[in-house]
């Protein structure tokens, strides 16, 4: 929950963190089941998160999503295609072959902890949602109410960013 | 429908969420049959997304989880009037 927390509202996660707790005990009896505690839980989450980025920012969350989808941006540096398009610096073999030894290689995790953290804010909410807490990306969409089209853009570039950053640990020289 | 490898790298995410269209799915299909390069590449795209899900669950879950059961138990012994 901290986790998700800080993808959102870095600078007020604390904040977000115990008005989520105390909306969640108050209305823990209104908790109808209809969807899993924990989404339901992140929704709570959510929608305190972004009360805090549009007092930051004077900004909604859908806006900061839809500006920064419509940035330009590519999944590889353009300067590792052949002007046709095809691999001019192809990706080299990785060290590591399994989710658990990536992990452990990155310093137990801190490494690509930080890999996120560092994403732009909307990149690091979806990729936060998506692959670290497992989440679909209906519950995604539903939970921070933006559209799908934005979160797949967003979760493509984000993916391609951590998949690039650990290509720096792991290559083999 | 020829794919190159840069437009094959733009479309890994859509072809793991399962939303590619016919095309574009044919057109990976025919360029991973010759292309290791791309091969690996999606290989590492799909390591990447379950090395993140392998992260370590933060430390401080069970003491809050905890926190928010005593909570919510102190909560029911004394209801708001
Ligand atoms: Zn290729």
């Amino acid at each position: 929950m901290s986790r998700v927390a800080r993808s959102m509202a870095p600078s007020h996660a604390e904040d977000v963190v115990q008005e989520t707790w105390a909306a969640v005990i108050d209305g823990l009896d209104r908790f109808e089941g209809r969807s899993s505690l924990k989404t339901w839980v992140l929704r709570i989450l959510s929608n305190r998160a972004k009360t805090w980025i549009k007092r930051e920012k004077r900004l909604d969350l859908e806006h900061i999503f839809t500006e920064e989808a419509a940035v330009e941006e590519t999944a590889v540096a353009p300067e590792r295609f052949s002007r046709i398009g095809n691999w001019s610096a192809p990706p080299a073999a990785w060290s590591e072959r399994t989710p658990e030894a990536i992990v452990l290689r990155m310093e137990t995790g801190m490494l690509l902890a930080r890999v996120v953290e560092e994403l732009p804010q909307a990149q690091r909410i979806v990729v936060t949602l998506r692959d670290v807490e497992g989440l679909s990306s209906d519950e995604v969409c539903d939970i921070l109410g933006v559209t799908e089209a934005n979160q797949r853009v967003l979760l493509h570039r984000g993916r391609s960013k951590v998949r690039s950053a650990m290509e720096r640990y792991l290559s083999e020289p | 429908m020829v794919i190159t490898c840069r437009e094959l790298t733009e479309l890994a995410t859509d072809k793991k969420e399962g939303v590619l269209s016919g095309m574009d799915r044919l057109g990976i299909r025919v360029h991973l049959s010759w292309c290791t390069r791309c091969r690996t590449y999606l290989e590492q795209m799909d390591l990447a997304v379950d090395a993140l899900a392998a992260l370590p669950d933060e430390a401080a879950t069970d003491e809050v989880v905890s926190d928010l059961v005593s909570r919510f138990e102190s909560k029911k012994r004394t209801p708001s009037e």
